[in-house]
């Protein structure tokens, strides 16, 4: 899956939600995994994911590129 | 009487010896020998002829008939003004009167001579030597008078030289008798038109005496050309030297003359020429039938010849014609034969009508080529191919809570009520990790839990799974999701979790079980909240249960399905989903 990002929200392929980041800190679960906080609450995401087509190898960058 | 004397002449000696003949005719030897010494018969061919030395030589090629065209000095004659030089006649015929003449006292031209217009109406002048006689005296004997005469053309406008001898002057030699004068000019060959005419300028250098030029008469002064006095035009070409050549154009023989050419057009036969018969016709007329001749090579019938016109009358031949069906004779010997039109049920000829329509017919149809196929099935054979004819709602397609089947899009069915049960009471997943993994996705509904946001009541879903742990070091931790998927965590909202950890564990104990509920309903807000029992409540009063809201749903639309996810090693035995919708 691919996210694509739109100012403080974004959208993952074939979902019909856009996702808009809350106030809040990521959880980090591993060093794959994370429960980013949205508008829905809070939300699971891993590097398995691409932001804008590029690929991540550990969360924490996945993080940073998500709130950049 | 002088019997048996002979003379002898001997060249060397060239004197005359006389001797006596003795014996007979063959024993004069020396006469024999003399005579073999003289001229033979010749040895030559027709086109040589013998030269007074006895030897041979060819007759001279044939250069063409007629002699040279001659002009005459007519000086009494004048032609006018040309180039600004009054001219005289030159021209083919003499004139024969008292005569004319012309003196000139200084060095200078004497006189100047021009043919007459479109003379002398020729193409060219051949290359070659043209001869003038002329006729001068001078006033007293002595000095070195001379004169040289020039040739021009005169084109209607410029008079062009051609050729003069001013380089090599003749003398007037013999003083003051009047004598002939013969000089001549080297000319070049020269192109005409048949417009141009010729002239001559003859100069005089008088050499301190009066000099006479005598025309006319006795005195007639001639001009010996290089054109030729034979043929002077033929079939309306009038060049020198012409030509003749062959040609195939036209439509009938004929002659075609231009320049100097007469071509011989002699075109070939053919329905619309008049010509030679080509080869090919002539192998073609070759190979037509000869002459009939009956009997020879064309049959009689019963003794009567086929030639001819008219009808011949054959006894003994055709007397009945018949048919066969759908053929239809009239009998007799010259019967009407006809045919009826084919029908149902007549056999006969086709109609041009039934043509057309039998032509109008399908053509032999060929599965998935001009005959398509059914769910690749062909439409061609006997038997039924069964299609789902096109499905109208409420007639052939039941509707659900009077809502049409068709079409895309998702049908909300409330008012439903049951228990589902999953994988129960198997073990439905086993995962076994070192802590710190991660959550692994250990289960997800098979189909959406959540199906309407809309209503207030009712909507209520109750999730009880049966989880075991091993005592460890760590917790073991179970995560329930709302997830837009059934087989994935990917953007899932994390509604809680519950931890089994070591302190749960009895003395003695290195498994357990323990069955956890969640409770989805709807709150006042028009949104769903999540809500867990706590399986480790120590309360005694075991009726009433504490539940805590752990999550809420603002779309529970989009996350309709439940998953559970796992911290490390542990086993989801079962998941008992009670609802209703």
């Amino acid at each position: 899956m691919n996210i694509t990002k739109n100012n403080n929200s974004f959208q993952l392929d074939g979902l019909p939600m856009t996702y808009t980041i809350a106030e809040g800190t990521p959880e980090i679960l591993s060093e794959t995994q994370c429960h980013i906080p949205t508008n829905f609450g809070e939300t699971f995401f891993d590097t398995s994911i691409t932001i804008e087509g590029q690929s991540f190898e550990n969360i924490e960058d996945w993080i940073t590129e998500l709130y950049k | 009487m002088i019997n048996n004397l002979y003379i002898k002449a001997t060249p060397a000696a060239a004197s005359i010896t006389w001797g006596s003949i003795t014996g007979t005719l063959s024993s004069q030897t020396d006469l024999q020998n003399a005579l073999d010494a003289k001229f033979d018969d010749p040895t030559g061919t027709v086109s040589q002829y013998v030269r007074g030395d006895g030897s041979l030589a060819n007759f001279p090629a044939s250069t063409g008939g007629g002699g040279s065209l001659s002009f005459y000095l007519n000086g009494s004659v004048s032609q006018g003004t040309f180039g600004g030089v009054a001219f005289r006649e030159m021209d083919r015929t003499p004139i024969i009167g008292g005569g004319t003449d012309f003196t000139i006292a200084t060095n200078g031209y004497i006189q100047s001579f021009i043919t007459d217009a479109n003379v002398p109406n020729l193409l060219e002048i051949p290359a070659g030597n043209w001869n003038f006689e002329t006729y001068f005296s001078a006033s007293s004997s002595g000095g070195t008078p001379s004169f040289y005469i020039e040739l021009y053309k005169w084109n209607g406008t410029t008079l062009s030289l051609i050729a003069s001898n001013s380089a090599t002057p003749e003398g007037i030699t013999n003083g003051t008798v009047t004598d002939l004068y013969v000089s001549a000019i080297a000319v070049p060959q020269t192109t005409l038109a048949l417009t141009d005419r010729l002239a001559v300028r003859i100069y005089v250098n008088n050499s301190g005496r009066t000099i006479k030029l005598h025309t006319e008469n006795s005195h007639l002064g001639q001009v010996i050309t290089t054109f030729s006095t034979g043929l002077t035009a033929l079939n309306g070409l009038t060049a020198q030297v012409q030509n003749f050549a062959t040609g195939t154009t036209g439509t009938d023989f004929g002659i075609s003359s231009a320049t100097s050419t007469h071509t011989f057009n002699l075109p070939t036969a053919s329905a619309a020429n008049r010509g030679a018969l080509s080869s090919t016709d002539w192998t073609t007329f070759n190979g037509k039938q000869a002459e009939l001749v009956s009997g020879t090579n064309i049959k009689t019938i019963n003794g009567s010849s086929v030639l001819g016109s008219g009808d011949l009358v054959v006894a003994g031949g055709v007397t009945s014609v018949t048919g066969t069906a759908p053929v239809v004779s009239s009998g007799g010997a010259t019967p009407a034969i006809s045919m009826a039109a084919a029908t149902t049920s007549v056999n006969g000829y086709l109609t041009s009508t039934n043509f057309n329509t039998f032509n109008n017919k399908q053509a032999a149809l060929v599965s998935g080529t001009n005959i398509k196929t059914v769910n690749s099935t062909t439409l061609l054979g006997s038997g039924d191919v069964a299609v789902q004819p096109t499905l109208v709602s409420g007639t052939n397609i039941k509707t659900i809570n009077s809502t049409s089947l068709l079409g895309s899009g998702d049908i909300v069915v409330g008012g439903r009520s049951g228990v589902e049960v999953y994988q129960a009471p198997t073990i439905i997943n086993t995962y076994k990790a070192a802590a710190g993994t991660g959550i692994t996705f250990l289960f997800g509904s098979p189909y959406p839990l959540v199906q309407t946001a809309s209503s207030t009541t009712g909507n209520i879903m109750k999730a009880s799974a049966i989880f075991q742990a091993t005592q460890g070091t760590s917790n073991t931790r179970f995560r329930f999701y709302a997830s837009p998927s059934s087989v994935s965590l990917s953007g899932a909202l994390a509604m809680g979790f519950f931890d089994i950890t070591p302190v749960n564990f009895a003395a003695g104990l290195d498994s357990i079980c323990v069955e956890k509920t969640f409770i989805l309903t709807r709150n006042a807000v028009a949104s769903y909240v999540l809500m867990a029992l706590d399986p480790f409540d120590n309360s005694n009063d075991l009726s009433l249960r504490t539940f805590s809201t752990v999550a809420t749903l603002n779309n529970p639309l989009g996350f309709p399905y439940l998953c559970i996810g796992i911290n490390q090693s542990g086993i989801l035995h079962s998941v008992t989903v009670n609802y209703s919708r």
